[in-house]
């Protein structure tokens, strides 16, 4: 008599997708919103129109059809902003008064006219990890919010620290490694809930695969920069897990290359005005390409106890240095 | 009025199946899933509520509720809206605006005067120690721009008047009282009361604080297209066509004080329509309306074309000297 073993049946990988489905027309009524309130209340509006407009990215994106939502208050950013200015002010002041002072002695005057930039550098690296996290702990999904721990604020200055100091060592080959790094520590302190993202990314396949299009680019003279850019993204997609699930995306070089070329014809046409649909179309883009694959169980994922700490001046400080999403 | 929802109570990500019925200014939000009852309580001004494709987010503290937009018409927080807000403040705010522009001269007055000069002249002894070095003229034609400075009626310490070489034509005014030609403005004149005219047009704007009222006028308008169009790259074309308009009105004050300035030194103030005449022909980019500084150059001809008047010429000899332009080696 004979036995058969029938295969066990093989589940299907399930696929989550994102999706951006902002509306074109809402997004134009709430820049002439934004607008004509800011200019009405003589920029005092500009937070709220800031808050606005990320809740409104925020819940046209979604994932596995279920929107994100962004919590962050206008009211902790305009205390925010006015600390910015006060620091400002404050580094311009003392920066002039010593300037005068020891205008006779050049090392203390040289050192006084260098404050403004020596601190605009310790905030730009303090404040581009705490921006991060002003962004991240004020994103929800299901209603659980995704968190970032603190304590990768020192690993993240330290490394733009040594970072600098190495790049003007070996004239700037060593920045992929201080990039990945910060890239490292930012995912491996975030967290959706209990749950943190894992990152596998090497530092020298990071650097190696940079090298390649950077001078790629640079002899192509910039034709290859949509590739570029690509395989960096790619890189960080590739190896970047959530619980079971892997990322994934699909976006190519040629894709990316018309979608810069479709921004450029606009933006020059419309003299910049045309931003805020150009920022919806580039959104769409990259997240119609981006995908999970794999098992999530989101009834295991809870509300995280940690205290987040609203940080509303790195987002103030990130506004200055325009490196914000919105 | 109940309706179907799907929650999220902020404990988990794993979603829930309630009802949620208005009553009065509240929400009451019940489950009554897995055996047990839990209902919930929401005032309704906590709630925030924002479309996400075909559904209505309704958000409070941790919670969000999900229901279905068609659903979300049936309920009285539907209806409330902003816009009566927007409204009040719009209009107070459209009244401040009128008001502010209709007095926009006398409020950069009155910020000029709050700026100390020590802002604006920070930078003079830097700018005489490189217009030094860039000044071409020969001391015996330094000796005939002195001449000229006098023959206006001016104090010649007052102002330094410094010539460079370079083949745009132009002068301008620099904070510290200086005033800089260019070279091939100064060869490109028919005679000396151009040169006068536009020494007297350049002495106007010293005289008048214009260079201050700028310095003022370029932080407002930075200020201002910054709060416009933060992240547009529209703010720096905007922002150039703006600041053009703002200028123009300096300009005209300038030529109009010039114009009296000559007429008392008794200068023909015809090589001035002369050289405007000669510049408008020049000028051939169809793009001008974008931004430019300067009043049309029609209306500045007018200005200068003098109707009578006793003038008293220049030396010949000094002229010929002088319209060489940069002859002694830069110091």
């Amino acid at each position: 008599m004979e036995s058969s073993h029938a295969a066990p049946p093989v589940s299907p990988v399930k696929k989550y997708r994102f999706k951006f489905s902002g509306n074109f027309f809402e997004l134009l009524k709430l820049v002439i919103k934004n607008t004509i309130l800011t200019v009405l209340t003589f920029g005092i509006y500009i937070p709220y129109a800031r808050t606005n407009m990320r809740k409104y990215l925020w819940r046209s994106s979604t994932f596995g059809g279920k929107p994100f939502l962004f919590h962050g208050d206008p009211r902790n950013l305009l205390k925010g902003y006015a600390i910015l200015f006060g620091i400002i002010l404050g580094v311009g002041v003392i920066s002039n008064l010593g300037g005068s002072l020891f205008e006779n002695f050049a090392p203390i005057r040289i050192f006084f006219k260098g404050v403004p930039q020596l601190t605009f550098f310790l905030l730009l690296v303090v404040f581009q990890f705490r921006a991060y996290s002003y962004l991240v702990n004020n994103t929800s999904f299901r209603s659980v919010r995704f968190n970032v721990n603190p304590a990768g604020l020192r690993p993240f200055v330290l490394t733009s620290f040594k970072g600098f100091f190495f790049c003007i060592l070996t004239l700037g080959l060593y920045y992929p490694f201080m990039a990945h790094e910060h890239s490292k520590i930012k995912w491996k302190n975030t967290a959706y809930g209990s749950h943190g993202f894992s990152y596998s990314g090497k530092d020298k396949e990071y650097a190696l695969a940079w090298y390649k299009g950077f001078f790629l680019t640079l002899f192509s003279l910039g034709l290859y920069s949509p590739w570029f850019a690509v395989t960096m993204h790619r890189y960080t997609v590739d190896h970047l897990k959530f619980q079971g699930a892997k990322f994934s995306t699909t976006v190519t070089g040629l894709d990316c290359l018309f979608l810069f070329m479709k921004s450029m014809l606009l933006l020059v046409i419309t003299f910049g005005l045309a931003t805020p649909y150009i920022l919806n179309m580039n959104l769409a883009f990259y997240f119609e390409h981006l995908s999970m694959k794999g098992d999530l169980n989101f009834e295991e994922i809870l509300q995280s106890n940690r205290t987040l700490k609203d940080d509303s001046l790195g987002d103030g400080i990130s506004d200055l240095f325009d490196g914000d999403v919105a | 009025m109940i309706v179907n929802v799907t929650y999220y109570d902020g404990v988990s990500a794993s979603s829930h199946q309630g009802t949620l019925a208005e009553v009065g200014d509240a929400l009451i939000l019940v489950d009554q899933g897995a055996g047990s009852r839990k209902e919930f309580f929401f005032k309704a001004k906590d709630v925030e509520a924002a479309l996400s494709q075909e559904d209505y987010l309704l958000t409070s503290g941790n919670f969000t509720i999900v229901i279905h937009e068609d659903e979300y018409k049936k309920l009285k927080i539907s209806k409330r809206n902003s816009w009566n807000l927007y409204l009040k403040i719009g209009a107070a705010g459209s009244l401040v605006i009128l008001l502010l522009f209709l007095n926009m001269k006398e409020i950069v007055e009155t910020l000029s005067g709050l700026v100390p000069d020590s802002v604006v002249n920070s930078s003079v002894g830097d700018s005489h120690t490189m217009l030094k070095s860039l000044h071409c003229l020969s001391k015996e034609q330094d000796a005939v721009v002195e001449g000229v400075l006098l023959r206006l009626g001016k104090n010649r310490d007052e102002y330094t008047v410094y010539v460079i070489a370079s083949e745009t034509e132009n002068a301008f005014a620099m904070p510290g009282n200086i005033i800089v030609f260019n070279d091939s403005l100064l060869r490109g004149m028919s005679s000396m009361d151009g040169f006068a005219g536009v020494l007297a047009h350049e002495i106007a704007h010293i005289d008048k604080n214009h260079i201050k009222k700028k310095v003022v006028k370029d932080l407002l308008m930075e200020a201002g297209f910054f709060i416009l169009f933060s992240h547009s790259e529209a703010q720096v074309v905007l922002k150039e066509m703006a600041k053009g308009n703002f200028s123009q009105e300096e300009e005209r004050e300038a030529d109009l004080l010039a114009m009296d300035n000559l007429r008392e030194a008794e200068i023909d103030s015809k090589s001035m329509a002369d050289l405007f005449t000669r510049l408008k022909d020049k000028e051939s980019s169809w793009l001008k309306f974008l931004s430019t500084s300067h009043p049309d150059y029609k209306d500045r001809i007018k200005t200068f074309t003098r109707l009578g008047g006793k003038t008293r010429h220049f030396n010949p000899a000094d002229w010929s000297l002088l319209k060489k332009g940069c002859t002694g080696k830069p110091r």
